[in-house]
């Protein structure tokens, strides 16, 4: 196990040196790019070690391993090796001057990292960019260098690396007549690497294809702009001087366009707009640093990031325009999936669940920004009043307050809370009548967090049931309903605040969870709000169910698996991160799933690993789960596009990704089964994931779990071909408990 | 011009006592239609008397009900009380509204079990039950209420011979504060006989103990003493999670929801005295939620109200056959149905309304059935306009238990017809013809012939 990990750990450092380059942590992209620095063998060995030393050097320091496996530092002292073997021979002093310079670079990049973190800043290639020119402007002196005489010698050594057939193929592929511009956008490319040949472009080009379709796109879209850019300021772009900094116009686009924010038509703009400020800061680059013999490198693409990222921290946080991914996945596509979805699934979620404020099936009467009392900065606010089956809110003649369904029913706290305040002096006005001295009426304020209030008012003077200061919880009964305050007919006036008074200004904030009343049944709403005219009601878990998908951090899960593989017995374990996540970890495919539990739901929330893992197929089966018993309700949701196989159309959908969705990964989910009403034993579910292309859909796994006495007795996972079919076992005896962390 | 009808004139003796704040009610509303639907055209359709259901008012009544309950009370179930009226009709329209069923016979859960009513939704209660019953309700997984101890034991019995745990609650008497106390049925909680079966149960482990029923009375004018029984259960069910780590998973308060009709000797009519089906719920609710249970340990409720559902949706319509004097000047008025049909004209002063248009000035009648039987009185006393031969009148909330305790006596069973939503007449049941009568009979063959 041991072993393992430091394998892997190794084999990530490495790697991702390579693929931080381009924003990417894709193994594959990451081998090109290793192979396209060992075109010019003695700069690709230089570099390789230089990215071993810094990552061996960072972890005898005792840097987290965690931040080694990035490769950030890796990459940077890459860079500065690539540079330095580019311009020097190999021999005993620049052996000295490559150990100084791994340490530099390690020091530099460390001591920017935390700097630059203040302010929200990643250190890109800045470490490389000051190590160099500190080196290039230190070494001049040292007469033990001698300087290289560079790729006069590629020939020689391609043949002694590859042999003649090497030598030919890179002849044929140097010779093909490209356009001038495609030409000169791989050369950009191969820049990066201090490279100056097409073979190495083509390489980079096709591991960034390989690594994100959409750092792909806006590699070529960043090339083209700064390339037109040049034209049309009379500036010849295939002058050697350009090509070599061409490549920060790609950089710049990838970053800011797909990389640190969400790629949308917004970024991809931006991509454009920045390309002449690119110019601007290559030009005055030049002019700085030509006097002291130092290029600039990447000064310019570094420049444009930092102060693209430095001004979006004072965008509007209500609506920005630039969105930075929440978790960085390094693929922009991914990261761009995963928001859509979150957006879908819990954008509006929200630390304190709140439920609503009563028992059975209630009536908005006046919903967020109602047009009759719910103006301004109080608009946040729901009436809620019962009505009948005719649309009538009252028995009777309706002339007296008892006479309204709603009048004397008990009012719930939404979520448990403190109470922080009660009015309770004011009389029920007769029907049509309106008290404005005292609007609220008879009020109670809660307080579930801080800056989280509950406010419900218009209640039965002398019906509190409960006293300032004590602590309720959810669900318990506050009073009841009366006709006081504002009210010309009972109602529940239902308001979140920021602050404790009665009548302090409304917040939007959102149910948890509630049923609302649709034509053909009923709809389950998470994170929604209840709008008006919308007949709803609260929805209760079961213990058969809250206990089956009770996993504790510690706990185990033990399968036996049935399937083509024959028969497997596996586990899972339940682990809580750094973050307070939840997750399934299975050790034997070291895969992860996410999960989210809150008083009436589970659901999954992204997976990690191998996805011909059985915890992929529950992960699928069991995305989401409610955890109450309501049959007929027809739970829809959608899982996000990268965690599913996307067939041929995803290389298209990646490309469209930022500006529409074709594809989804629709879940449905139906209760199929419940053996007794009364004190259910047994329960089933099926449910189903199906990619959808724009008119045909197809199933990827169709899934039925049985919950039996409180267990996941028996789940089968299909996908068209084979069938997988686990049964639950305890725990064996003679296994010891996972380590908790 | 339609000619005005005549009405023979009446001679009425004036009463000045006291004046009362109730006044005394002068003039006649005649009910000259059910649901739209006009009672003559009911009756020349379908005959006289007829019993007439209104679809609308009983899904109304239920919704009524169950809002009243549901919105003070998170986890509420009603049962319908099969003997109230089990008229598949009546008991679909329930059924499709979400009622479970509640039966007190092998013949009702036979009943309810053919209506599609799946066997662990229907509750069997009552003192009679036999061994056959028992085996089918435990083949359906339905919860039994237990009545006494003998049935106990022969579940005990039945357990041991099948292998099978029956699902069962017991029935708990209690005094709630109001008299009569019925301690007829099921343990007595202040006794510790309940205790004692409960202990029993849960000790033989032959049975799973799923819930507490009681039924503290019938048109039970005060509400609170459901306040008390809620209570009493409540305590029961605490204990048992207490001593024995046992949840109980439903509390049955019964039925005994008074409707609005008037009992016989009552001072004030039915509809100014009995409770709203929210006070019942407000009692019963703020007993459960304050007894002390964990909010996500709090019982189903179960109620099994049937009278208060039903009564009102029934309409029996009649005409009246003839009129005479009796000898101490009183009017008499024989209509074509008595208390063959009209079971409840026992206890209740049933409203009467004529179906035609007539004065405000009434006489004071005694209402007679067609029974050549001394006991067929309908209303003993009653204020009515002057009735013809012919016309014809209706009788407000009848819908609970007369169609089940009707009797074939001395004339036939007539019509049952239901007015559905869209006041669509249905024929639910058919009127009884001899040859239904007959069928039933066997003649021995030396009995078959005789000669006069």
């Amino acid at each position: 196990m041991k072993k393992n990990e430091s394998i892997s750990f190794w084999l990530d450092s490495t790697l991702f040196s390579y693929g931080q380059l381009f924003f990417s942590k894709n193994y594959t992209a990451a081998v090109l790019i290793l192979l396209a620095t060992f075109l010019r063998v003695d700069m690709g060995a230089w570099g390789l070690a230089a990215v071993l030393l810094t990552n061996g050097l960072a972890l005898l320091a005792g840097l987290e391993k965690s931040l080694i496996r990035e490769g950030l530092l890796g990459m940077n002292s890459l860079l500065v090796m690539l540079g330095l073997s580019l311009l020097y021979q190999s021999n005993a002093t620049f052996f000295v001057v490559f150990l100084a310079a791994c340490l530099l670079t390690l020091l530099v990049s460390v001591m920017l990292m935390n700097w630059l973190g203040q302010y929200g800043l990643p250190i890109l290639s800045a470490p490389f960019l000051i190590a160099l020119w500190v080196l290039l402007l230190a070494i001049r002196q040292y007469e033990a260098l001698e300087t290289h005489m560079g790729s006069i010698y590629l020939l020689n050594e391609l043949f002694s690396w590859g042999g003649s057939g090497l030598v030919v193929f890179y002849e044929k592929v140097s010779n093909l007549e490209f356009p001038l511009i495609i030409a000169i956008y791989f050369k950009s490319l191969a820049a990066i690497l201090f490279q100056g040949n097409i073979g190495t472009g083509i390489l980079i080009a096709v591991a960034l294809l390989i690594s994100s379709r959409i750092s792909f796109t806006l590699s070529l879209l960043g090339y083209m702009t700064g390339f037109w850019f040049y034209w049309f300021v009379g500036a010849d772009f295939s002058q050697l001087q350009y090509t070599n900094i061409g490549f920060n116009f790609i950089l710049s686009s990838i970053a800011v366009g797909g990389f640190f924010f969400l790629p949308n038509w917004k970024t991809y703009s931006l991509a454009i707009v920045i390309a002449p400020l690119a110019a601007l800061f290559i030009a005055a680059g030049f002019a700085v640093l030509q006097p002291m013999q130092l290029p600039i490198y990447s000064l310019p693409f570094i420049s444009i990031v930092w102060l693209v990222l430095y001004s979006s921290h004072f965008q509007n946080p209500g609506k920005p325009h630039f969105i930075k991914p929440a978790i960085q996945q390094y693929v922009p596509e991914k990261n761009l999936y995963a928001y859509r979805n979150y957006l879908r699934r819990f954008a509006q979620a929200t630390f304190v669940k709140l439920g609503l404020p009563f028992y059975g099936e209630w009536f908005v009467s006046q919903g967020h920004d109602g047009k009759y009392t719910h103006l301004g900065d109080w608009g946040k606010a729901w009436d809620f009043e019962i009505r009948d089956g005719e649309g009538k809110n009252y028995r009777g003649t309706g002339e007296l307050p008892e006479h309204y369904y709603a009048y004397n029913l008990p009012i719930l706290a939404p979520a448990a809370g403190t109470v922080v305040e009660i009015i309770d002096q004011v009389p029920d006005n007769p029907v049509g009548e309106v008290n404005l001295e005292s609007n609220w009426g008879n009020a109670i304020v809660l307080q579930h967090a801080a800056g989280v209030y509950t406010m419900l008012g218009h209640l039965k003077p002398g019906s509190f049931q409960v006293e300032k200061g004590a602590y309720v919880e959810k669900s318990t009964v506050l009073a009841h309903l009366g006709n006081s305050g504002r009210s010309p007919v009972p109602h529940v006036h239902f308001q979140v605040q920021a602050t404790p008074y009665v009548g302090s200004k409304t917040m939007a904030y959102p149910i948890a969870h509630y049923l609302k009343k649709k034509e053909d049944g009923l709809e389950l709403v998470s994170h929604g709000i209840p709008r008006q005219g919308d007949s709803i009601f609260n929805l209760y878990p079961t213990p058969l169910l809250e206990n089956a998908f009770h996993f504790i951090p510690g706990q185990e899960l033990h399968f036996r698996m049935e399937g083509p593989e024959g028969q497997v017995d596996f586990h899972w374990e339940v682990w809580t991160d750094a973050w307070n996540q939840t997750y399934l970890y299975c050790r034997g495919t070291n895969s992860l799933a996410y999960f989210v539990k809150d008083d009436v739901q589970l659901y999954f929330t992204s997976f990690k690993g191998d996805r011909k893992s059985f915890l992929y197929k529950f992960y699928l089966g069991a995305f989401r789960v409610l955890l109450g018993i309501y049959k007929k309700l027809d739970i829809a949701d959608e899982v996000p596009l990268d965690q599913v196989a996307g067939g041929g159309w995803r290389i298209f959908q990646d490309f469209l990704a930022p500006f529409f969705l074709f594809q989804k990964a629709r879940y449905r989910v139906l209760q199929t089964k419940v053996d007794d009403p009364l004190r259910p034993r047994q329960f089933e579910l099926q449910s189903e994931v199906s990619l959808y292309n724009r008119s045909s859909s197809q199933v990827l796994q169709s899934f039925r779990l049985r919950v039996e006495d409180g267990k996941l007795k028996e789940w089968e996972a299909a996908d068209g071909k084979n069938t997988w079919k686990a049964t639950w076992k305890e725990k064996p005896e003679n296994t010891p408990a996972h380590e908790m962390v | 011009m339609q000619k005005l009808r005549y009405e023979r004139p009446v001679i009425k003796q004036l009463n000045s006592g006291i004046t009362n704040k109730f006044g005394a009610q002068s003039g006649f509303t005649p009910i000259t239609h059910v649901d739209g639907i006009a009672v003559k055209d009911l009756i020349r359709d379908y005959g006289s008397p007829l019993f007439v259901f209104s679809e609308r008012t009983l899904r109304q009544t239920y919704r009524d009900a169950y809002t009243a309950f549901n919105t003070r009370y998170p986890n509420v179930q009603f049962a319908w009380s099969y003997k109230t009226n089990y008229l598949n009709a009546i008991c679909n329209v329930f059924h499709q509204e979400g009622s479970w069923a509640e039966v007190v016979s092998g013949f009702e859960y036979q009943k309810a079990i053919r209506n599609g009513v799946p066997g662990d939704k229907i509750l069997f209660n009552g003192p009679d039950k036999s061994e056959a019953d028992l085996l089918m309700a435990m083949e359906h997984q339905s919860p039994i209420h237990i009545d006494h101890l003998d049935e106990l034991y022969t579940l005990i019995e039945l357990s041991n011979k099948t292998g099978k745990r029956p699902k069962v609650a017991i029935r708990v008497n209690m005094d709630t504060g109001v008299q009569p106390i019925w301690d007829r049925f099921g343990f007595n909680y202040e006794s510790g006989q309940a205790w004692d079966a409960i202990t029993k149960i849960i000790h033989t482990d032959k049975m799973d103990l799923v819930g507490l029923h009681c039924h503290i009375g019938t048109y039970m004018l005060a509400a609170h003493a459901y306040h008390t029984a809620a209570h009493k259960l409540s305590d029961l069910a605490l204990g048992i999670k207490k001593h024995f780590g046992q949840l109980i998973q439903y509390i049955d308060l019964g039925g005994g929801f008074a409707s609005k009709n008037t009992l016989r000797g009552a001072y004030h009519s039915g509809i100014d005295t009995a409770p709203s089906f929210h006070e019942y719920a407000e009692h019963i609710s703020s007993a459960l939620l304050n007894a002390g249970f964990k909010t996500e340990e709090l019982p189903l409720l179960i109620l099994e109200t049937g009278r208060a559902l039903v009564d009102d949706a029934g309409y029996l319509l009649g005409t009246v056959i003839a009129n005479k004097r009796l000898s101490d000047g009183r009017r008499a008025t024989i209509m074509d149905f008595g208390v063959n049909l009209l079971f409840t004209s026992f206890w209740y002063e049933h409203t009467i309304s004529p179906a035609q248009d007539c004065s405000q000035y009434g006489e004071e009648a005694v209402l007679y059935g067609p029974l050549c039987m001394n006991i067929d009185v309908v209303r003993e006393n009653v204020k009515l306009p002057p009735l013809n031969r012919g016309d014809q009148v209706v009788v407000q909330r009848i819908g609970a238990y007369n169609l089940t305790q009707w009797m074939q006596f001395i004339t036939l069973r007539p019509k049952v017809v239901l007015i559905d939503t869209d006041q669509n007449i249905h024929l639910i049941r058919k009127d009884e013809t001899i040859e239904y009568l007959l069928d039933r009979e066997e003649t021995p063959a030396h009995l078959k012939h005789f000669d006069l």
